[in-house]
């Protein structure tokens, strides 16, 4: 996803929490998914685009889970 | 020698800390009610038996959680993460759609996997060299 790879340093302040972006808008953010997606929908987004951003840095490397 | 051939190639997502994983961007939606759907992104795992999603988007489809069969998800520590069956439709832009049963953890966990169940619908290479995947539909 384009926005992700534009918004690095953004996604920093955003660690822990759940995303959802619409083309290159930021929509909504914060800890409970379904909630978001019920916001995005009545702001008329059919499908939403949502993510969680999880903790990176150089000392973690993902497995499964 | 032994050749697979493979519709698509598909680069690894780009995330951050320059790193780059093999990640699809899926539509998931509820497989009786297609409005209830929602834009994700799932870790490719071939480890992994069931393709599992976080529970917490379950709401976001409609779906009641806890009203799925429960099945207990073996992780590398032997720690068994309790999630719940539930009937979904996966669709790729590429790959086409899928109606498959996948698990929803009961509680959080963040990063969405597809499994080998996920493997049986569609043949996937990996060439970690190039950071690509390789993709077809199988029919």
């Amino acid at each position: 996803m384009a926005w992700r790879r534009a918004h690095e340093q953004e996604l920093g302040n955003l660690v822990g929490q759940w995303v959802i972006v619409e083309g290159d808008d930021l929509i909504a953010h914060g800890p409970d998914p379904g909630a978001l997606v019920a916001a995005a929908r009545v702001r008329g987004i059919r499908v939403p685009y949502v993510f969680f951003v999880e903790p990176f840095g150089d000392d973690i490397a993902k497995l499964g889970f | 020698m032994v050749t697979v051939a493979y519709h698509h190639e598909i680069p690894y997502a780009h995330d951050v800390n320059g790193r780059h994983y093999p990640r699809l961007t899926l539509t998931l939606a509820n497989l009786g009610d297609p409005e209830q759907a929602i834009d994700l992104d799932a870790y490719l795992d071939s480890g992994a038996e069931r393709s599992l999603f976080d529970g917490t988007l379950a709401p976001a489809l409609g779906i009641d959680l806890l009203a799925g069969q429960l099945i207990r998800l073996q992780s590398p520590t032997g720690h068994a993460l309790p999630a719940r069956l539930h009937p979904v439709r996966i669709a790729h832009a590429l790959l086409g759609s899928f109606a498959i049963e996948v698990a929803f953890s009961t509680g959080h966990i963040g990063r969405n996997l597809l499994g080998r169940d996920f493997f049986s619908l569609v043949q996937v290479g990996f060439r970690e060299s190039r950071l690509a995947l390789y993709v077809t539909a199988l029919p």
